[in-house]
């Protein structure tokens, strides 16, 4: 029996080059220093992926990992997984996180998680039962779309209770911004789906009957009754993520002029009524769902009749869907995003970076960087679904100037000399909280391991007046914190609806009672600060063997240099001597150099990452 | 002559089907009398601003006529006849 409670201590070890799984044993000290999820991911990642490793080679590792706390009744966390690898997009680390309920069977299947390394002869897939785990011919179903194999395996007897992670043409495709998905929930970013095609990995399937084991069951059921009860106190995960779901907020983002539109050119968009929470409530909300344990329920099933961009009946569009299909393509058919958030799920693609790679070759078009000649003979212009469709369907196929476009934002702009239009972070795209009108969020996509990602640094405190968004002084020391909580959060494989009400800009108590109630183990706040500094600097410690230092920690062009040119936040903009500055307080809190931007040997050693530090210096 | 009453057009976001709410008010209110108004009355706006079992305000910011106010101004903000006022909550993508 593993030591403490909430894990099962076991890992998968798969080798689908040679075929063979086995089973490792979790050690507690990595348990103690690193608590599970992102944490334990993250050091796997370190220890199995060479510096210079091809992120689409066999030598690649694909991990999926639980937290001590999924498959329990601690709400908003019970059913989420975290997927880490190198980054086919960005080069980077990346993780990546989705909801639903294979967290939780996976555990009661008796695995904290997976390490899966090689490339399979022919596709498979991998299949968890109770403890054990095989590999089983996924030939007939290579070439589905992630709905249509999801409903075929479930309709066969062995599979009809399991829960299903798998990609869709996009990953088989390789498509560097290739998703993987999880019943209608998708691991977006980096294109962790690209990683899990060129293994030849269709799907990873678990099934299980086991239990959870909890220091004090009573107590941790009295702790769980509390959490609910504050959630359904609090307006915002009472009121507004259970009616309108993500898309409540994109009528408040226009009010403060900070909803990116046109590639981020404007942060207005006139048309804003015609897609917002509000709109696709009153027109095509048809009933809400909700992950394993959690009271929110903030996945909304849209439907609008016809069929003109395809079925438009989808769990989606999210906000950030709204945004990059929506207002930052000037898109304000409505159905059109209900049926783009449906292909891009069922092909498995990340909607963020589409949207913006979208965005940015329409404003190249437009300012003459590209031509007909560079895209296939269309014409790209704003506001115009039918060319989103097509583009997509391009992106998905990874071929032609779709296969341009997939390469990403960074890429884009290397070849067609557009570098001042990407919008992307470390070559991960950045989604629709506006860089330019939350400074702290800025510093977060700027200091983020995985790029361009709002899951860091988060736009809440900002968006919702828990700080003044328009200071700036301050905001290098303040992402630190906000960037402790959610790397602690990732390390539970935590929903970030839990911020409102754990905290939204540091570590809180909350979390302390959370690992004392799962797993029995004493924290202090400071001891969990250590651990999400310790995860932090695990990943920087990946990335700076891939060569990144302080350069790579900043902004796109447009955020340092183009003030908001219209709307209510008219003139707002992150100045480069402040950012600089700024960026010098985040390092020094941080402990971490000011010229490389890592972590120094005195701090590695600090946070126990002797060896790490033996590899930096 | 000035108005002894004073009409504020009020929305709370993801308040929608609630929609925006007329509030009479004395001619010298404050963002945060509006605020004590709403909740004091059991306004059903008052359940999106306030959290239920602390009493507390949950919103920290709002937009008057699209000017940005934060909660520790809304005491220093006087409101005029015809003002929209629209609460934001702190709510973000997940």
């Amino acid at each position: 029996m593993f030591k403490y409670g909430g894990y099962t201590g076991k890992i998968l070890r798969v080798d689908l080059s040679a075929g063979t799984i086995e089973v490792e044993a979790l050690a507690e000290e990595m348990v103690r220093d690193l608590i599970g999820g992102n944490g334990i991911a993250a050091r796997y990642l370190y220890d199995t992926v060479p510096a210079g490793t091809d992120p689409l080679s066999p030598e690649n590792a694909l991990i999926l990992m639980n937290g001590p706390v999924q498959g329990t009744r601690v709400p908003a966390v019970g059913g989420r997984t975290v997927v880490v690898t190198r980054s086919p997009l960005s080069g980077f680390f990346i993780d990546a996180y989705y909801g639903g309920h294979f967290g939780a069977e996976l555990k009661f299947a008796g695995f904290d998680g997976m390490v899966i390394t090689g490339r399979a002869e022919k596709p498979v897939m991998l299949v968890i039962e109770d403890g054990d785990a095989r590999l089983v011919d996924a030939s007939p179903y290579w070439g589905m779309k992630t709905f249509v194999f999801q409903k075929k395996l479930r309709s066969e007897e062995n599979y009809n209770e399991s829960e299903i992670t798998c990609i869709g043409p996009a990953g088989e495709n390789l498509s560097p911004m290739a998703c993987i998905i999880s019943g209608v929930h998708a691991a977006g970013r980096g294109g962790v789906g690209a990683v899990m095609g060129s293994k030849q990995l269709k799907a990873v399937v678990a099934k299980g009957s086991g239990g959870i084991r909890v220091p004090d069951m009573e107590a941790l059921e009295d702790y769980c009754d509390s959490i609910v009860e504050r959630m359904q106190a609090n307006p915002a995960t009472s009121k507004v993520l259970p009616t309108y779901g993500t898309p409540a907020i994109v009528a408040a983002n226009n009010k403060l002029g900070l909803l990116g539109t046109r590639n981020y050119q404007v942060e207005v968009f006139p048309n804003a009524d015609d897609i917002d929470g509000e709109a696709l409530h009153n027109r095509a909300f048809v009933k809400s769902a909700s992950c394993f344990s959690c009271p929110i329920g903030c996945a909304k099933l849209f439907r609008m009749e016809g069929e003109e961009y395809g079925p438009a009946e989808s769990v989606g569009p999210e906000y950030e869907t709204i945004w990059s299909y929506g207002s930052n393509l000037a898109n304000s058919d409505l159905k059109s995003l209900i049926a783009a958030d449906r292909f891009s799920d069922e092909m498995g693609l990340d909607t963020i970076s589409a949207g913006s790679v979208i965005g940015m070759a329409i404003e190249a078009f437009e300012k003459g960087l590209i031509t007909k000649a560079d895209t296939g003979g269309i014409e790209l212009k704003y506001g115009d679904p039918k060319l989103m469709m097509e583009l997509l369907k391009q992106i998905a196929a990874n071929k032609g100037f779709g296969k341009v476009l997939g390469a990403g934002t960074r890429e884009f702009g290397r070849r067609f000399n557009a570098e001042e239009l990407a919008m992307e972070t470390k070559g991960l795209e950045i989604p629709a909280h506006s860089p330019r009108g939350y400074p702290g969020m800025a510093i977060g996509y700027a200091t983020s391991n995985r790029g361009g990602s709002h899951q860091d640094g988060r736009p809440s405190a900002e968006r919702g007046g828990a700080v003044d968004r328009k200071q700036k002084e301050g905001k290098g020391e303040y992402i630190v914190d906000v960037q402790r909580m959610t790397t602690l959060a990732d390390c539970l494989v935590a929903c970030r609806f839990t911020e409102g009400i754990f905290g939204l800009t540091t570590i809180s108590e909350d979390y302390v009672d959370i690992m004392k109630h799962v797993t029995g183990m004493d924290y202090t706040v400071e001891e969990l600060f250590d651990v999400a500094d310790r995860v932090y600097a695990l990943e920087r410690a990946f990335n700076a063997r891939e060569g990144a230092t302080r350069k790579d920690d900043t902004l796109p062009h447009r955020v340092l240099n183009e003030p908001i040119p219209d709307g209510p936040a008219a003139g707002e903009f992150m100045e480069p001597a402040v950012f600089e500055k700024e960026l010098d307080a985040y390092y020094q809190k941080r402990g971490w150099d000011l010229k490389t931007g890592l972590p120094t040997e005195e701090t590695l050693r600090r946070l126990k990452l002797d060896d790490v530090a033996s590899d930096l210096y | 002559m000035e108005r002894e009453i004073i009409s504020v057009k009020v929305r709370v976001e993801g308040s929608y089907p609630s929609g925006e709410v007329v509030v009479e008010l004395p001619n010298d209110a404050t963002l945060k009398y509006l605020l004590d108004k709403l909740g004091s009355s059991k306004h059903r706006l008052s359940e999106y601003l306030f959290d239920s079992k602390t009493g507390k305000p949950a919103v920290r910011l709002a937009l008057v006529n699209d000017r940005s106010v934060l909660q520790q101004d809304f005491e220093r903000v006087n409101l005029n006849d015809g003002d929209k006022v629209f609460f934001i909550l702190p709510v973000s993508g997940g």
